[in-house]
């Protein structure tokens, strides 16, 4: 009987080795899909700002996300946790014009980006000074850009808004009527806004102005800032070289106005009250303001342009 | 009857040599062909069963079997690259999901794989600790790769350079691992994922080092004219992409003119597969290939090899079965004073034809377990064996 059993084995064992199942498991369709809810990430405030009030009373909207990013959004890096929450946004809402650097430093699903400056790209501003380097056999090459804030020209916000609108349509088609009309609400505010800032800078009458960051080239060209540019940061002490240089400018461009993104330092500023310039913030709102809202943000603009004066 | 099993037990036991020789012969009669059997059907299943989850694959016009295994399978074999303006210029039609691969580079032993997001989703692979790919320089590893080098996500893997006399060539890439797949018993297993953008960078057609621009760089330029800086040798590229340092990583040239060895094309059905199938018909710098159709011709040839090998087999167990029988005639003739004395101490004829059966019983059925054995270790590793052979 133990012949007889183990001989039953050995059939059984050659059996199991010569037949039997391929051990391939069977694959799931490769491009099924869970559903899940709309995610919208936008990559700055401005864009978080437009797609919320276009949403705003929408129940079956998307959920509008604006990350939290320390400083300016044009310098973010996005941490894992932000990676994450942008590779699982069904739109990711870009500014466009090279506002996201960033995005050639993630993985993210291509498809799922909007670029909202793309129907506007013949209005985009070269950048100025762009240095060239070469190293290795792969000769010159520079990192030009395009001025990137667009939304301080109300007209291309506008612009803006209306491609983020027809997003929202796409995603959510039963809100598009209080998308629109909330965009048309939306439109006259920044059209109000226009109008304020055109009143504003129509009295300088062609005064020269200083820019204390090459991030106003769209104001500028909007209003026809006689301006010009230079790279100081407010939280930094400028060196000797940059006064020098704006010395320089001054000859030229003999402004008693400098606009700048945030208060500089007393420092610098006491030194450029000495030289006759006025300091008027005139903050980008590229990032969630601590208090207010967008709006609030560019009336404060528009109240401390007419301080300056 | 127990007995005369008992004492031809004991006689195989006591001709070790003799039993051995015969043992293994009828081993590898029964296993051999059962092996070859195997090794092909398994290895043809794998195959096409990978190949039928791919519909389409684009890539430069050459070898289309080059084109099949290094997309399906990362073959170091290469086929020869294409533009990633290929993919953007297709996409851009709509007709299909175009995910594109570049896979020309080693970690470690395990071949580096450029690719997007899209290719998780298409082999429905999943993260089994850790995360997903997420910035420049980070990678996830297969399964097999993390248990054959000991890693998990947080630790670093290295690429290996192109080519050891090249002092001058790209330098290795040290990868920070994100996450690990879960084991689909695939070449995903044995692969290192990265962005393409990674595997460019790897190839050194992006690259990070201190900005030129600042002061700080004085030491490394050599020139300084008008808008253009100049730097020497001595300007040190970034081995690792960290947070700290990846804004400084850039690319040289339009990313459109970069490499790919191929793109995997998923239409969403087959009157797009079709249409698409024709479009690539003519051209002569790109072929859109079924992977399904180039394995299958592949296997065809496989099974032909196949048939000739078992007929040769099956000449030489016929010859070795002949041998043995020669073998077991001439042992009766050499014992028959053996069996006469048993016969004259009582034993029935019976019992003597038991013991003889006995012992032929007891060399098949060794040989059987063994061969049996055997065969299930081949099935085991066959497709490690075939994984292993298929990324060479």
């Amino acid at each position: 009987m133990i012949f007889l059993r183990t001989l039953l084995i050995s059939v059984v064992l050659l059996a199991a080795a010569c037949g039997g199942d391929d051990g391939q498991t069977s694959s799931a369709s490769p491009l099924a899909t869970e559903s899940k809810n709309t995610l919208v990430v936008t990559s700055n405030y401005p864009l978080y700002f437009f797609a919320s009030r276009i949403t705003a009373g929408v129940s079956t909207a998307p959920e509008i996300v604006f990350p939290d990013i320390d400083g300016d959004p044009a310098s973010w890096i996005p941490d894992a946790e932000q990676i994450q929450l942008l590779q699982s946004a069904d739109v990711v809402i870009l500014n466009g014009a090279g506002a996201e650097p960033w995005l050639d430093l993630i993985t993210i699903d291509r498809r799922r980006l909007l670029d909202t400056s793309v129907g506007f790209t013949d209005r985009l501003i070269p950048l100025e000074g762009a240095v060239a380097h070469q190293h290795g056999p792969e000769g010159e090459h520079s990192h030009q850009g395009m001025a990137f804030t667009t939304w301080l020209d109300p007209k291309l916000a506008i612009a803006q808004a209306h491609v983020v609108t027809n997003e929202l349509i796409e995603l959510a088609p039963i809100g598009e009527k209080q998308f629109r009309d909330n965009l048309a609400k939306l439109q006259q505010e920044l059209m109000e806004l226009d109008s304020q800032l055109a009143k504003a800078f129509t009295r300088l009458n062609g005064e020269p102005v200083l820019f204390s960051h090459p991030v106003y080239q769209y104001l500028q060209r909007r209003y026809g800032i006689n301006g010009e540019s230079v790279h100081w940061e407010p939280g930094e002490e400028p060196t000797t070289s940059a006064w020098i240089a704006l010395q320089q400018i001054l000859a030229t461009h003999p402004a008693t106005i400098m606009i700048w993104e945030d208060e500089p330092m007393l420092s610098t500023a006491e030194r450029l009250s000495n030289a006759s310039i006025a300091i008027v913030p005139f903050h980008t709102a590229a990032n969630r303001p601590e208090e207010g809202d967008y709006f609030g943000i560019m009336r404060d603009n528009v109240e401390r342009l007419g301080i300056g004066r | 009857m127990t007995g005369a099993m008992f004492l031809g037990w004991r006689y195989l036991a006591h001709h070790r040599f003799k039993s051995s020789i015969l043992i293994a012969s009828i081993t590898l009669m029964l296993f051999l062909p059962a092996a070859t059997r195997l090794l092909v059907e398994d290895s043809a299943t794998a195959l096409t069963s990978r190949a039928d989850q791919t519909p389409l694959v684009l890539g430069a016009r050459g070898s289309e079997l080059e084109l099949v295994l290094n997309t399906l399978y990362f073959h170091a074999e290469l086929p020869a690259e294409i533009e990633y303006r290929t993919l953007v210029s297709a996409q851009s039609r709509g007709l299909a999901n175009f995910i594109p691969i570049h896979s020309k580079f080693q970690a470690q032993g395990a071949p580096i794989v450029g690719t997007s997001l899209d290719y998780f989703e298409f082999r429905a692979l999943k993260i089994a600790s850790g995360r997903q790919i997420g910035l420049l320089g980070e990678c996830v590893i297969g399964a097999n790769v993390a248990t054959r080098l000991g890693l998990g996500p947080g630790d670093s893997i290295i690429s290996s350079p192109e080519t050891v006399f090249d002092i001058a060539g790209v330098y290795p890439l040290k990868m920070t691992i994100a996450g690990v797949l879960e084991a689909t018993g695939t070449a995903d297993d044995a692969a290192v994922f990265v962005d393409v953008r990674t595997s460019w960078i790897i190839q050194g057609l992006g690259h990070g080092h201190a900005d030129l621009a600042r002061p700080q760089a004085g030491a490394a330029v050599l020139s300084r004219r008008d808008d253009i800086v100049t730097a020497n040798a001595s300007l040190t590229q970034y081995a690792e992409i960290t947070r700290d340092n990846i804004s400084a990583f850039h690319f040289h040239g339009s990313a459109e003119s970069f490499p790919l060895t191929s793109v995997i094309v998923v239409p969403p059905d087959q009157k797009n597969a079709t249409l698409l199938r024709g479009r690539f018909q003519d051209n002569e710098l790109l072929q859109l290939v079924v992977p399904g159709t180039v394995l299958d011709d592949l296997l065809e040839t496989v099974f032909a090899v196949q048939n000739y090998v078992i007929l040769g087999l099956a000449i030489l167990s016929f010859a070795t079965i002949a041998v043995i029988t020669l073998v077991f005639l001439l042992s009766q003739q050499l014992r028959k004073g053996e069996f006469q004395t048993l016969l004259r101490i009582g034993a029935s004829r019976s019992y003597v034809s038991v013991l003889i059966a006995s012992e032929i019983g007891f060399v098949f059925l060794i040989s059987a377990l063994l061969a049996a054995g055997l065969t299930v270790a081949t099935r085991y590793y066959a497709m490690q064996v075939l994984q292993t052979f298929l990324t060479l």
